[in-house]
């Protein structure tokens, strides 16, 4: 009905962008787009972006406009830009700034300034706010002094608590406010720490291009409003780096933090590797060991650890304990409750959230972007791929029938017992015996979620198993093995869904998973995805004609969404 | 001269000779001077001819003819002689009743106009060809102006899509294919299904208006209606939905907008629910109303504003609709946005829809490419450009993720098995699909679809007929030659079973029949399947000429200058007049009666200003001339002339009320006199204390009557 005009990208009236890849105009596209809203599906065909809030006020926050954006989004757009959408972009911008950060020269107090009298009035009177801002007069503080203002702007504003940052920020981003951040961040204390030159294997290090990208996004130009954000990188794709270049940019004393002790391990092994720090400068701080250094690297885990549920966290002292210039949060999609609520009183600090996949099934992913900080860099997956810098990946999902003897008991079972016997298909083995034997030589991972059904394969087929129970000292040889050739097919549970770094595995078999788990499916995929010179091959074995299927197809949303097209094939 | 024109000529002199004698001397004397005696009635009007005649004459009562006059001969000109009432009718869009009887009575006083023995208006066949000339063009009735020519207060680079097109229509299609409530008792939708409606398809479904009005187009159309087992709910009919898919994207998307703006001349903005009401629905106005739509929106052009009353005269005028339905289609259309608002209550047709293929796409090769994508996850996005008699009949397949300037489904399984239902396969869907994005499918999409085929397959139920037959009857069912391809199966002695037929039921139940086995007597329910919605018919042809509609309603807008020019003219001839009307010695009433005829331009040259050429006439009153008033009112009754009366306002009002009043008697009610009269044009009675009339005045129906 309505021609096209060479124009690639389409506004829809609810925030979203469809880009058709297509269009020769795709490229150019993507780069405009790039700069206000955020990419949340590259499948083969059509991308998606989103403008939202926060989008719209990290575009304001690099300087760019309402009239650049709505310049470029008529230009690009095949049709007209809804009226809607416009009057959102317009206010979303407009409110960008209508509320200030300011530091004081008090230690503890720092100063909300709202530019606007209208929005003074809603502050004072909502409930939520009553508590955390300070309505005083602020005449009496005789010797207060706010940096940036004039004592004739004081009197609308409020004093602040430095430990509720965090919290206030997180609430006056729902209310549709972005607080413009001018206060600096907290310099911590200096770190001697430069990079290696060349590495163990004798190669140099080098940071890549988009790395170099991700950790400029990150610390900007160490000005107010910056340092700190969310970094989206593909498994594989070198998020480590990433933090090791901030750190090396920032030279301050940092803490890491991440999913396991495995992960600990990694961080410090990569930190050796590839920096100037001694083993009197990083510190390890997990359930064995609790160092803290200029550089500790520790677990969620030991974090939140507490001895009653009405406790305390007495390991939340771990973040008071020194001067940190940088906390890192590794696999920032699984931070826990307890965690978000202490991060919100670390807003002083720098602070970098790493991951390959925002996506939460809680839903909480929008409290990451507001406590740590909005996304600053994503890259598709699949132009990595293109480049070489992570693992083509080809993913092929057998579906077998169940064997005659599960069939009525699955009839006749409840809902959950039903995906429990459709998983734990024992079929699924005779699957899983032809592709060892097709992959016999190279690295293979055989991933459950179930441990009977797990330990039962890996007594089949001989193979040494990783599981929650295997205590530290054994994961730590049995990955070690893995990653030295001497274990070519090593059976592992959900433990090593995350942050391990086996860099040889190509061949993935996953048995069972966790339900419609996108973010696993993807994590999985993650472990066979460091660069090789062929493909790497992610098998997932699906009951037929049940509800795995439908969970099976939910789990491949997020990977569908970067563009995997997965093989559909029937073992007969 | 030609024998119409002789035959007007007759028409006009017998109209002059059917006046009364002092009307006819009245006219006369105006024109030609006091009359001697003996006289004869026909050199009278001889005379009267060549005094028409003389070109200067005849210049003159062109240059005093003003605007509003000019609209009434542009529009008599335009129409051909017409009575009264449909030449003010045509006008009142412009014209208020007023302003056409005293255009159209002057015109008849200044002997341009004359009525007929049909009683129709026409033009003098002495002053047609020059006043024709001058005033027949009808760029005065359809002004439009070129885009440029009226600065567009906020210039609107891309002009909206019509909310009901084939898009939100497909859409409509997808959303209530999956059964819902719908509604709430008291026949209003329920609030999840706007939202549901508004979320998925939320530009062009903004506001719930539209939602209804899409509705019950659906509704008038007999593509979706209430379900009798489950009234709250939509059942949609595929037979029919089949049927618009198989139109070209212009008369589909007519189709739907007859049927909404129908719709919503008939339901008055409520929802026909019920079933009745719903085929009550008069569907010939439906078809008559995609002509007209079709019709006006090919003649319209491109780039052009044209003003929201020439829009409604060019629909009353050219498409031959019921006064009741005429009044629906434009408002409709700007509803649709078919018509776009521009500056100064002006439209211009939507450019959009020249987008608006006529012709049936057949061949989804000839798409541009990427008109279809399927992703591997299974998500379809159809853009805009993709029509739906292409993609509609896949549509079951899918379900609704939202209709924007896409369409953006996803293959439902539900869908799948309905399409199975109907006889489709795996393999005839991937087969379409490709086609439809004009290349392979993901591996994933195929050995999906195929896995549903092999489960939807794998329990079968048929819908048919059990024949309990005697031996006789089974041998003759199995074996004639004319019941083998109905592919009976035998069940056992004496018991078969007919798979059901719909495409082809009426031949089968004749093929049995003439077999002797009359299944319409055994199963008279089977045959009365037809839900009693009549057929989709095709779109009616276009009016003939409109060609030349379209050129009549886009000539040139009338010449600015000619009309200066004639104003000019007029000023001239009127100070020459008066100069001349100043010499003269006569009393105060004649020379204001002469001041009134040079004004009205029924003096027209020096010749006529003398003594004895009129008697003087009270044709005004003011409110302490109750005398005055009387008089007028009674000569008014008399010569059925209107009066224009000014009622001093009350209740507040600052200005008095004017109305236009057909006087009929004197009533006394106690120590007042009130004046009876008909209301012009609304024709209802009313009363008057005449002490009240502020302004009184007399609208001669001809000052030679």
């Amino acid at each position: 009905m309505f021609a096209p005009q060479n124009k690639p990208i389409i506004v829809q009236s609810d925030a979203t962008i469809l880009l058709d890849v297509h269009d020769p105009g795709a490229l150019e596209a993507r780069k405009i787009l790039a700069g206000f809203a955020y990419l949340e599906k590259s499948p083969e065909h059509i991308h998606t972006y989103a403008l939202n809030q926060l989008s719209l006020w990290n575009a304001a926050s690099a300087g760019i406009d309402t009239d650049t954006i709505l310049a470029d989004l008529n230009r690009l757009s095949r049709f007209p830009l809804p009226t809607n959408l416009v009057t959102f972009i317009r206010l979303t911008i407009e409110k960008y700034g209508s509320i200030q950060l300011y530091e004081t020269n008090q230690d503890n107090l720092l100063f909300l300034h709202p530019r606007n009298k209208n929005i003074y009035a809603e502050l004072r009177a909502h409930p939520k706010l009553k508590r955390l801002l300070s309505t005083e007069d602020l005449s009496a503080f005789e010797d207060l002094e706010i940096h940036g203002l004039s004592k004739a702007q004081w009197p609308e504003g409020f004093l602040l608590p430095l430990f509720e940052r965090g919290t206030i920020k997180d609430l006056l981003m729902n209310l549709g406010y972005p607080i413009q951040d001018l206060a600096p961040l907290k310099e911590g204390q200096a770190l001697d720490i430069k990079a290696q030159e060349i590495l163990p294997n004798g190669k140099p290090f080098e940071i890549r291009d988009y790395q170099t990208q991700a950790v400029e996004a990150f610390l900007g130009d160490l000005k107010p409003g910056t340092g700190f954000g969310t970094i989206v990188l593909p498994c594989g794709a070198g998020k480590t780096i990433v933090g090791i270049a901030s750190i090396l940019d920032l030279a301050q004393e940092t803490l890491i933090l991440t999913s396991s002790t495995t992960a600990v391990h990694q961080w410090m092994r990569e930190l050796r590797e590839k920096t100037t720090l001694t083993p009197e400068q990083l510190g390890e701080y997990t359930g064995a060991r609790k160092e803290i250094k200029p550089v500790t690297v520790g677990t969620y885990q030991v974090l939140t650890w507490r001895n009653e549920t009405t406790q305390e966290f007495p390991h939340f002292e771990l973040l008071r304990s020194r001067s940190w210039g940088l906390i890192i949060y590794d696999e920032v999609h699984i931070l826990p409750a307890p965690v978000f609520r202490i991060t919100a009183e670390l807003q002083g600090v720098r602070r970098l959230g790493l991951t390959a996949t925002l996506v939460r099934e809680d839903g909480l992913e929008k409290q990451v972007f507001s406590l740590v900080g909005p996304k600053r860099f994503d890259i598709p997956w699949k132009d990595l791929e293109g480049r070489g810098w992570i693992a083509e990946a080809q993913c092929i999902e057998y579906r077998v029938d169940l064997p005659p003897a599960s069939q009525i008991p699955y009839a006749v079972a409840g809902l959950r017992e039903k995906f429990r016997i459709a998983a734990e298909n024992t079929r699924k083995e005779e699957i899983v015996r032809s592709l060892l034997a097709k992959h016999q030589g190279e690295s293979i991972l055989l991933i459950g979620h179930y441990l009977d059904q797990l330990q039962k394969v890996a007594a089949e087929f001989h193979l040494p198993m990783l599981t929650g129970k295997t205590p530290q000292g054994e994961r730590e040889r049995l990955f070690e093995s893995f990653r030295g050739g001497e274990t070519k097919v090593l059976a592992v549970s959900k433990v090593a869904n995350f942050a391990v770094d086996l860099p040889d595995a190509s061949v993935a078999i996953q048995i069972s998973g966790t339900y419609g788990s996108r973010q696993e499916e993807a994590q999985r995929l993650g472990r066979i995805l460091r660069p090789k010179d062929h493909p790497s091959l992610f098998y997932t074995l699906v009951s037929r004609s049940t509800q795995e299927e439908e969970y099976s197809a939910n789990r491949q949303k997020f990977l569908t969404e970067q563009g995997y097209a997965y093989t559909l094939e029937v073992w007969e | 001269m030609k024998r119409e024109e002789i035959d007007e000529l007759g028409e006009w002199r017998s109209h002059l000779l059917q006046l009364g004698d002092r009307t006819f001397f009245d006219l006369i004397r105006n024109y030609l001077g006091p009359v001697k005696t003996p006289y004869n009635k026909h050199d009278l009007i001889r005379k009267l001819e060549v005094f028409l005649s003389r070109d200067k004459i005849q210049q003159a009562m062109v240059a005093l003819t003003d605007p509003i006059q000019a609209q009434v001969l542009s529009a008599l000109a335009f129409l051909g002689p017409r009575d009264s009432q449909t030449l003010l009718g045509f006008l009142g869009r412009e014209l208020t009743r007023l302003e056409s009887y005293r255009a159209l009575a002057n015109l008849e006083d200044r002997l341009v106009l004359f009525r007929n023995p049909e009683g129709s208006i026409a033009y003098n066949p002495l002053v047609k060809a020059r006043f024709s000339k001058e005033f027949g063009h009808p760029g005065a009735l359809f002004s439009s102006y070129r885009r440029e020519e009226l600065p567009f207060p906020e210039v609107t680079e891309i002009p909206p899509i019509p909310w009901a097109n084939d898009l939100s229509l497909q859409g409509l299609y997808v959303l209530l294919g999956r059964s819902f409530p719908v509604f709430r008792q008291n026949r209003w939708f329920l609030k999840k299904f706007l939202d549901q409606v508004e979320s998925k398809i939320p530009g062009f479904f903004s506001t719930a208006d539209r939602i209804l009005g899409a509705i019950n187009g659906l509704l008038a159309l007999g593509l979706v209606t209430p379900n009798p087992d489950e009234p709250r709910d939509l059942l949609t009919l595929n037979n029919r939905w089949s049927q618009i898919f198989d139109l070209s994207p212009w008369e589909r998307t007519i189709m739907w907008w007859s049927g909404i703006i129908e719709s919503d001349q008939a339901s008055k903005g409520e929802l026909p629910l019920d079933q009745d009401e719903v085929n009550f629905l008069n569907f010939e106005n439906q078809h008559r109303i995609s002509g007209a739509l079709g019709s006006l929106l090919v003649l319209l052009e491109d780039n052009r504003w044209y003003p929201r009353d020439v829009l409604e005269r060019i629909v009353s005028t050219f498409l031959s609709l019921e006064p009741a339905l005429e009044t629906t289609i434009i408002p409709g259309l700007i509803f649709l946005q078919a018509l776009i608002p521009g500056p100064e209550n002006t439209y211009a047709r939507n450019p959009n829809l020249v987008h608006l293929s006529k012709e049936k796409l057949s061949d989804p090769s000839t798409l541009p490419p990427g008109a279809g994508r399927v992703e591997s996850d299974g998500r379809v996005t159809l853009q805009a450009w993709v029509p739906a008699e292409i993609s509609g009949p896949l549509l079951p397949l899918f379900s609704l993720e939202k209709v924007e300037y896409v369409l953006y489904l996803q293959l439902s399984r539900t869908g799948a098995n309905f399409l199975f239902s109907r006889g489709h396969k795996a393999n005839s869907l991937v087969s379409s699909l490709e086609s439809l994005t004009q290349g392979p499918l993901p591996q994933v999409v195929r050995a999906t679809l195929t896995e549903w085929d092999r489960d939807f397959f794998s329990a079968q139920a048929s819908r048919g007929i059990l024949l309990r037959l005697s031996p006789e009857k089974e041998a003759l069912l199995l074996h004639d030659p004319r019941t083998l391809g109905l592919g009976v199966i035998s069940l056992g002695q004496g018991i078969c079973f007919l798979p059901a037929q719909p495409s082809n039921e009426f031949r089968l139940f004749e093929d049995l029949g003439a077999l002797g086995i009359p299944l319409e007597t055994l199963l008279p329910s089977l045959i009365n399947v037809d839900p009693g919605f009549p057929d989709l018919r095709p779109l009616p042809l276009p009016p003939r000429g409109l060609e030349r509609i379209s050129r009549v309603i886009h000539t040139l807008p009338p010449n600015h200058e000619t009309e200066d020019h004639r104003s000019t003219q007029a000023q001239i001839i009127r100070q020459s007049l008066q100069e001349k009307l100043r010499g003269l010695k006569i009393d105060d009433d004649f020379r204001r009666e002469l001041e009134y005829r040079v004004e009205k331009g029924i003096l027209l040259s020096e010749s006529q200003i003398r003594s004895g050429i009129a008697r003087p006439e009270m044709t005004q009153a003011g409110s302490l001339d109750h005398t005055g008033k009387l008089r007028l009112i009674e000569t008014a009754i008399h010569s059925q002339d209107l009066l224009e009366v000014q009622i001093a306002p009350q209740g507040g009002a600052n200005d008095p009320a004017e109305i236009l009043l057909l006087p009929l008697s004197i009533l006394r009610q106690g120590g007042e006199q009130i004046l009876r009269g008909r209301i012009e044009p609304q024709g209802s009675e009313m009363t008057i204390q005449i002490s009240r009339i502020q302004y009184l005045r007399r609208l001669k129906s001809g000052l030679f009557k």
